[in-house]
Parts: C-alpha cells; sequence; structure tokens
C-alpha cells in the first residue's frame, strides 16, 4: 500500500487519534467501545478511519489473530507543538508572543490557569540561563 | 482546401443545428410542462440527450438521404434544402427584395467561409485567429482541469473498489463527486463523511445513480465539445439545462429507489453545501466530474445556490407526485425525425439548379442597369 504522508488530521481522525492515545493501543472495536454511545459510527467506517490513519504515518498495526492492533507512531505532545506552530504561522504573524498574550486576555482564565503559566515560563528560563 | 471546406460546412451544420434543436426542446419542455410531465425529470434528460446524439450523428442523416436519392428512394427533382425552398418562394413573388442583396444573403455561408479559411483582409485574419485561439484556449482549459482532477484523486484515499469502481476517501474536498478515467470509475467521497453514516449513504446511492444515468460520460464529452463550439451560446444553455436536469433526476430517482427521507435528503445537500463554503476549493476551475452539489455563483452556467434551492423546492413538491419516467419513444422519434429533416434543409446547395440560373441572371441584370443608369 503506497503511503501518503500528510502533517495534520482532520476533525475525524483527532478524534480517532486522540482515543488511541488514551488506550495507548487498541483494535477498531476498543477504540469504538471508547466513544460516546450516541456516536453510532459503523465498524466499517471506523475500520477505514483508522487505515488511513496508518496510510498516512500516525499510527502502525500488527496483526494478533485476525484482529488489528492499532499504536499511535506519534506522541500526542509532539502533535500539539505541531499544532500550535502552524497556527502561530497561520493565525499570528509566526510570532507566539501575540499566541500567548491572546491566550492570557482571556477572561476565562483562572489565576490558578495563569499561575501554572507563570510556573512553567520561570522554570523554562531558569533553564536556559544554566 | 476542398477537405477544409467539407469540414468547415459541417462545422457550420452543426452550429445552425443546435440553434434549431434547441428551439425544438424548449418546444418540447413547454409541452411537456403543461402536459402533466413537468417532474419526468428523467425522461426529459433522456429526451435531451437523445436530440443531442442526433446532432452529432446528424452527417449520417444527410448520407442515408443522398444514397436514398442516387437509389432512386426519392423522387427525382424532389428537395428538402431550404434555401432551394426560398429561392423558389422568392421567385414566385411570394416577398420582394434586391436580387443582388438575396444573392448575397444565399451566399452567405460561401463569404462565411471564403473569409475564415482564405483570409485576405486583417478583419478576416483576426476572427480565424480569435477563432483558432479560443478552441486552444478552451480545449487547454479541460486538459489542465483534467489534470487538477487526476491530481484530487491521486491524493486520496482508497476506501473499497467494485469491479471499475473505485470508491475513494479524499481530505481535500468537502463535497462527494464522481468521475472517470478511461478504464476506471471514481466516486470520491469527503472523508469526514465517513462519521455520519446518513449522509454517507445518501451520498453514495446519489452518486452510484449518476453512473446509472451515464452523467459522467456526458459532462466529459460535453466539457470537450464546449471547446469546439465555445462561441455559440447555445452549447451554453444546452450545457445548463443538462446539468439541471441531471440532478432534479439524480435526486428523484434515489429517492424512489432507496427510499430515503426527502428531509434526510435535503438536510444532506445542505449540510454538504455547509461544508463546502465553510472549506472552499482552492481550485476554482470547472473539474470534468459530476458532484453532489455544486456551491459556487457561476455567471455563465449554473448557478450553485440557485440550483440547490430549485432541487429542494423540487423534491418537496413532486413528493408524492413521482410520475411514470418511462421514455417516451414516440417523442423521440418525433424529434429525431425533425432533426433529420432540418440537417437536410439546411445543407449547402451547390448545384446550378434552374432557379439558382435564373436568379443569377436577375442579379446581373440589376447590375448591369445600376452600371447603365450611373453612365
Amino acid at each position: 500500500m503506497k503511503d501518503k504522508k500528510a502533517e495534520f488530521l482532520t476533525e475525524v481522525e483527532l478524534e480517532f487519534m486522540s482515543l488511541l492515545w488514551q488506550l495507548g493501543q487498541g483494535s477498531v472495536r476498543d477504540v469504538l467501545a471508547k466513544m460516546a454511545p450516541a456516536r453510532n459510527l459503523a465498524y466499517t467506517s471506523a475500520a477505514t478511519i483508522l487505515r488511513i490513519l496508518e496510510q498516512k504515518g500516525f499510527v502502525a498495526s500488527t496483526k494478533q489473530g485476525k484482529t488489528f492492533i492499532y499504536k499511535p507512531l506519534l506522541e500526542k505532545d509532539a502533535y500539539q507543538s505541531r499544532s500550535l506552530k502552524k497556527l502561530s504561522e497561520n493565525l499570528f504573524d509566526n510570532t507566539p508572543s501575540i499566541l500567548v498574550a491572546r491566550l492570557v486576555d482571556d477572561s476565562d482564565m483562572t489565576e490558578y490557569a495563569l499561575e501554572e503559566i507563570r510556573a512553567l515560563i520561570e522554570k523554562r528560563l531558569k533553564n536556559d540561563t544554566s | 482546401m476542398i477537405q477544409a471546406s467539407s469540414i468547415f460546412n459541417a462545422y457550420i451544420n452543426i452550429n445552425i443545428l443546435l440553434v434549431i434543436s434547441f428551439s425544438l426542446w424548449l418546444i418540447v419542455r413547454f409541452i411537456l410542462n403543461r402536459s402533466g410531465m413537468k417532474y419526468a425529470y428523467s425522461t426529459q434528460l433522456r429526451l435531451l440527450n437523445c436530440v443531442f446524439l442526433a446532432i452529432l450523428f446528424s452527417p449520417l442523416f444527410v448520407l442515408g438521404f443522398n444514397l436514398a436519392g442516387q437509389y432512386g428512394a426519392i423522387p427525382a427533382g424532389f428537395s428538402l434544402n431550404l434555401s432551394d425552398f426560398v429561392l423558389a418562394q422568392y421567385l414566385n413573388g411570394s416577398f420582394e427584395m434586391q436580387a443582388v442583396e438575396f444573392e448575397q444573403a444565399l451566399r452567405l455561408r460561401d463569404t462565411l467561409r471564403l473569409n475564415l479559411l482564405q483570409p485576405t483582409g486583417w478583419l478576416g485574419f483576426m476572427v480565424a485567429a480569435l477563432m483558432i485561439a479560443g478552441c486552444l484556449g478552451f480545449f487547454l482549459r479541460c486538459v489542465v482541469a483534467g489534470f487538477q482532477l487526476r491530481n484530487i484523486i491521486g491524493r486520496s484515499y482508497p476506501w473499497c473498489r467494485f469491479g471499475t469502481l473505485h470508491l475513494r476517501l479524499s481530505d481535500t474536498t468537502s463535497v462527494p463527486f464522481s468521475a472517470r478515467s478511461l478504464r476506471k470509475r471514481y466516486i470520491v467521497i469527503p472523508s469526514a463523511m465517513l462519521s455520519r453514516s446518513e449522509d454517507l449513504k445518501i451520498a453514495l446511492a446519489h452518486e452510484f445513480q449518476h453512473f446509472r444515468q451515464r452523467d459522467v460520460e456526458w459532462e466529459i464529452a460535453l466539457e470537450l465539445l464546449k471547446s469546439v463550439f465555445f462561441w455559440n451560446p447555445v452549447i451554453y444553455f444546452w450545457k445548463r439545462q443538462i446539468e439541471q436536469l441531471r440532478e432534479l433526476a439524480c435526486d428523484q430517482q434515489v429517492l424512489q429507489r432507496n427510499h430515503i427521507n426527502v428531509r434526510a435528503y435535503c438536510d444532506c445537500l445542505l449540510r454538504v453545501c455547509r461544508d463546502s463554503l465553510a472549506n472552499p476549493p482552492r481550485d476554482r476551475i470547472a473539474l470534468p466530474s459530476v458532484a453532489l452539489v455544486q456551491c459556487e455563483l457561476k455567471i455563465i452556467g449554473v448557478d450553485g445556490v440557485r440550483l440547490l434551492r430549485q432541487r429542494i423546492e423540487s423534491l418537496c413538491r413532486s413528493q408524492g407526485e413521482m410520475q411514470s419516467n418511462r421514455p417516451k419513444r414516440w417523442l423521440m422519434a418525433l424529434l429525431i425525425g425533425l432533426i433529420a429533416v432540418s440537417t437536410i434543409a439546411i445543407q449547402d446547395q451547390s448545384d446550378w439548379s434552374q432557379d439558382r440560373l435564373m436568379l443569377s441572371s436577375i442579379a446581373n441584370l440589376e447590375r448591369l442597369e445600376v452600371l447603365n443608369s450611373g453612365q
């Protein structure tokens, strides 16, 4: 099968990857079982989505008996960084400070969350200077 | 030059036939609408396609008529030629006109042929160059669109396959569509649709129906013909009619065959249109494919939004009024017969008949009179 590498996931694929990140690895039935019952997704559709994810290079499969077990090849953190980088490039003129400023300006941000951000920045600066 | 002249003659004839046939079609459609067959879209589509095929095969009617004349199946002196008929009426005094002007009008096709095939003045050269450039331009556009379509299909992911029909999933398109190459047929579905099983079922049923109606083949043929007859406005009106009828017929057949709820069907069309507007395709060029919905506004051709409204209105109105879509063979035969007669009637008459000799003599006498009065 010819692989077609893609950098980003579609909405449905992201939903599947999130479930696989939670599971660590799993079959089509495992992923479907993790979904909300109201989702009502056909087995064949789920299998197709996982097969596409494999072609895109986001997961790898191994055969156990008659079942394919899918395992994420990309860590969630790595995909988060990749997505944020794209967001920063496309929407924030490649200036991360604007992105952070917009995030901090958000009125929904709690004091605790802001403290966490401050702690993260201070930790990073300390590491850089040392 | 004889060959070029014959090809040019056939080209002019087909252009005239396009105008005549489309006028005939409009009359037939008016009659169908008034005779309770307004919603028999499949019948209308078949009739329209049949008329188009009759135009393409019109040279065979002429060949048959000439052969019938040679083998004595047609009485000697019998003519269906329109110019012969008009000339006879002129000589009988049915209408008045200067003989020179009338002769010029009868020779209009010869004049056009000479000016375009052997241009002498700058105007002739310019028109001939514009015609060639237009044909090449439109053909090139077709080729580019074909390559773009191939790229979109190439970037999509194989889903499943039934014989030569390949179902594929694409991240780059938001509207399901059908296309084909020489050997393979494709249905491309947006991958996001996999999570909406009802929409997926409707989209597949719709695209399968397009293949049953041979809409993809017609679309490719019409796109190619558009590059040859690009200057003739009738080809655009024709294509618009076919685009409208094929979608209306397809919707109707899908609902009849698959027992899909009208509301669910309309909701699906609206959802796909909304998705397409939210993620507009980067390539605005018209692809030689048949899509579930067209959402773009077009100046020439079908306005997608208007067609969508028409489809939904038609689905709601025609519900419970499904009409027999059996092909009306007598109507088809009548239309083909009229086109055959028109084809024979508009043929270029190169023979010098008695009437033509008489017209030439009258025209020469008129010219002499003008010269004499000038002296």
